[in-house]
């Protein structure tokens, strides 16, 4: 190895030298004092870089941080909503109806008599249509449900409840869920804009697999309105 | 066709959804936090650049919830942020605002050295290595960062960064390249280096 050969190398990380050629280097700067010094340059150079201190962030710094970062979010939010609210229209008049959907090709859940009936222990998501006579921005949906039932992949939550938009038309919500067998009570879906707001209740049942409801499925209508 | 509404990405509270995304993100903010200060070589502007990138991140819940290796995940995203957006954010040239915050390094260095000749060695290469680092592009300075300060490798820096191995081979190459001879090229290198060995051998 000569010179330029040995100096060419001094900027390639050391993990990148195949090992021959590091112990050529080693075998050049034995002899050479030129490049010995300026491998040993770069080698403390190296260091210097590592050992370059950066200031402690504390928890507590942390937290400010995080802090900012939510004070920033809320205001803009708010920002929204103020901008949004000159234009928008209560949201009780223009929900006209929520209605169940067929979801999944797999019939997982059928709507009979009025009431939602799902197999126990069984992640399902069921899709809700929300029917919407203008388009809505800050819609605060608000879903709970009943004893018994909970999302799927979120053990014990059963109240949910954030800030969308409404599309003119149909909006699907897609809402997985599992129930426990015995289940019984009503879930409800709360839509509030502005002040106003429109609530949707609907009876659940789960039960064990039946092959009537799988027969059910196919022959129900499945829209309802269940407005109040 | 109905349009979906978009469930999965608001369905907590924002309580809820705050105290999951500090659960999330605490545990990698230190790091987060000395990346972006050696990115940006000064402490209100790695604030700056972390908090904006919590500030968007936050905004996508449905992005930020999902990686398994979120530590590896925040660094890429730091990383483009950094070299990608943050910069034409600013309102001076990073160059000319990377200069080490001298009172908050003395500080730090401080730690056991009392001696001020000592001390103002380790400034001077200090002033040394920000200088010859402030010439670098945005891309090479971070490329060094995460290898030679941060121990990366050039191959883990492939996977992190999704940037082909030849890219981040070429970036450092030129980046070390730049900053040897930056360095070299002010002061008095050897005095340099003798003061730096001690200083190694001293810690």
């Amino acid at each position: 190895m000569n010179c330029e050969i040995s100096q060419s190398l001094l900027d390639v990380p050391a993990e990148e030298i195949p090992a021959a050629a590091r112990a050529q280097i080693q075998v050049h700067l034995e002899t050479c004092a030129a490049c010995r010094t300026a491998w040993h340059a770069q080698r403390l150079l190296g260091a210097a870089l590592a050992a370059v201190p950066a200031p402690d962030f504390s928890e507590v710094a942390g937290q400010r941080l995080l802090a900012r970062v939510f004070a920033f979010d809320t205001r803009r939010q708010q920002h929204t909503m103020v901008a949004a609210a000159a234009a928008a229209v209560l949201v009780a008049g223009l929900v006209t109806a929520l209605t169940l959907t067929r979801y999944t090709q797999t019939p997982e859940y059928v709507f009979h008599n009025g009431t939602l009936i799902l197999q126990s222990e069984q992640p399902t998501t069921v899709g809700v249509r929300f029917d919407s006579g203008s388009a809505l921005a800050n819609v605060r949906f608000t879903i709970d449900l009943p004893q018994g039932m909970q999302l799927a992949g979120q053990p014990g939550l059963r109240h949910v409840s954030w800030v969308g938009e409404l599309r003119k038309g149909q909006n699907l919500l897609k809402l997985p869920v599992v129930a426990h067998a015995g289940t019984h009570g009503v879930l409800t879906a709360e839509l509030s804009q502005n002040g106003g707001s429109r609530r949707f209740s609907l009876a659940v049942l789960a039960s064990q697999p039946n092959p009537l409801a799988v027969r059910l499925w196919h022959g129900l209508t499945h829209q309802f309105d269940t407005g109040t | 066709m109905p349009s979906v509404i978009s469930f999965r990405h608001a369905q907590v509270s924002p309580a809820e959804r705050q105290a999951r995304f500090t659960a999330w993100v605490s545990p990698h903010l230190q790091q987060l936090h000395r990346i972006a200060w050696r990115f940006t070589g000064h402490s209100q502007d790695a604030e700056d650049l972390v908090q904006e990138l919590l500030l968007r991140l936050y905004r996508k819940p449905g992005v930020w919830d999902k990686p398994e290796q979120p530590g590896i995940w925040l660094i890429r995203s730091l990383h483009n942020l950094y070299v990608d957006q943050w910069r034409r954010t600013r309102r001076q040239p990073l160059s000319n605002r990377h200069n080490l915050d001298w009172d908050e390094l003395a500080g730090m260095a401080d730690s056991g050295e009392t001696d001020p000749e000592r001390l103002a060695h380790s400034r001077e290469i200090q002033r040394r290595l920000s200088a010859a680092m402030s010439t670098l592009s945005q891309e090479q300075r971070a490329i060094l960062v995460l290898h030679d300060m941060e121990g990366h490798t050039a191959g883990e820096l492939s996977l992190l960064l999704k940037l082909p191995l030849g890219t981040v081979k070429s970036r450092l190459f030129r980046a070390r390249r730049q900053v040897r001879e930056i360095f070299l090229k002010h002061g008095n290198p050897a005095a340099g280096f003798y003061v730096l060995s001690d200083e190694l051998e001293a810690t």
